[in-house]
């Protein structure tokens, strides 16, 4: 039999030997397990009579009584008691119920969500589309004027009447369009100046004074000895202390 | 770093606020003298106005004007058509070269009047369109 110790982080060798120990020992009595745990986010810690945790669906253990307790990210610890017969593969079903801090957190983180789109979102998005609105005035004012100041040049150049007229038809209509643009511009602009600031402060004070609901990823088992098996070989972890 | 930002945006508003200004000029496009709508002063100017004799030794009275360079559109052509008169005499279109200086001379010969002075009216006369416009009268003494 051969282990491949890729990853072993230990605290106290003489714990981890003894654990070896013991399932070398009862290595001969064993039979696959396989959990069932109905959860939506796939992931999920079994603890296995009080003593290992692992974080992997099939396991092998001991012909006999097990207890087991299942906890995944969001829900509630849910114990399970199980008999694992000799010659069988045994499966657990485990349903896990979502806890009530959790239902807690998704209600705050919700609102929060709410908040920060009308404390932050929607005055950037206003003051983003009022930017773009000003940026689209200021272009075309910038064409506008630089049309008309080339059919000005134009005007003092040419002999032809006709073509004077023109002209002048054009100045006339271009420099209303450009007083319009020009007028939007500074009126987007401003808007868009007074968005800029209100978004900065609405921010800061949303900021100041809605933190940011968190919910506790940690595991109850935590403190508990754990077996990940790894694409190179295995983790064994115990915490003391 | 954020006041850095706000800062530099209210100076940018500010520098392209300068840009766009009002276009000047756009209601004063009556300058060029081809314009129908013209408004400004006379184009032309009278030059000098004296008596000669002709080679059949008649006494004429010569009203010489002139239009300058300045009072030109940019792009003047070679030759230009006016329409005038000196006093009560009748209308006669010259058409007149631009002289080695651009200005485009003309002059209106006709007999000495009783009083000595002499008003040459001039318009700027559009073949095309078989019209006059902006007309001007001048006048001057012997």
């Amino acid at each position: 039999m051969r282990f491949l110790f890729s990853n072993i982080r230990l605290r106290h060798l003489a714990v981890f030997i003894l654990l070896i120990s013991s399932h070398v020992s009862n290595a001969q009595n064993k039979e696959a397990v396989k959990f069932l745990v109905d959860n939506e986010n796939g992931y999920f810690e079994i603890l296995l009579d009080d003593t290992l945790l692992i974080k992997r669906y099939k396991d092998s253990l001991t012909v006999g009584q097990h207890k087991a307790q299942v906890w995944s990210y969001g829900y509630d610890v849910k114990e399970v008691e199980f008999n694992v017969e000799p010659g069988k593969t045994t499966e657990v079903y485990v349903k896990l119920d979502r806890s009530a801090a959790f239902g807690a957190y998704e209600s705050s983180y919700a609102a929060y969500r709410v908040k920060f789109h009308k404390a932050v979102t929607i005055p950037i998005s206003t003051s983003l589309a009022l930017s773009l609105t000003s940026g689209a005035f200021m272009i075309n004012a910038y064409n506008l004027r630089k049309t008309v100041l080339v059919d000005i040049n134009n005007y003092s150049q040419t002999t032809i009447p006709d073509e004077i007229a023109l002209i002048k038809n054009r100045v006339e209509e271009n420099n209303r369009k450009y007083n319009i643009s020009r007028t939007g511009f500074y009126i987007a602009g401003g808007l868009a100046l007074a968005g800029i600031g209100t978004s900065i402060y609405t921010a800061l004070k949303f900021k100041r004074s809605n933190p940011v609901p968190v919910y506790s990823k940690q595991s109850p088992f935590s403190d508990k000895m754990s077996l990940q098996f790894t694409g190179t070989g295995f983790v064994f972890q115990i915490k003391i202390g | 770093m954020k006041n850095h930002n706000l800062i530099s945006v209210l100076f940018l508003m500010i520098l392209l606020s300068s840009c766009l200004k009002k276009i000047e000029g756009t209601d004063n496009l009556t300058t060029n003298i081809f314009d129908v709508d013209y408004t400004g002063d006379a184009w032309f100017l009278i030059d000098d106005i004296y008596t000669y004799y002709t080679t059949f030794g008649q006494l004429k009275v010569r009203v010489e004007a002139v239009i300058p360079n300045a009072n030109m559109p940019v792009l003047s052509p070679n030759l230009i058509y006016v329409n005038c008169h000196v006093n009560d005499e009748p209308e006669v279109i010259f058409y007149t070269y631009k002289n080695t200086k651009g200005d485009y001379p003309f002059y209106f010969d006709l007999m000495p009047e009783t009083t000595n002075e002499y008003c040459l009216e001039a318009g700027i006369y559009l073949q095309d369109q078989d019209t006059t416009i902006n007309r001007f009268t001048i006048c001057g003494s012997l």
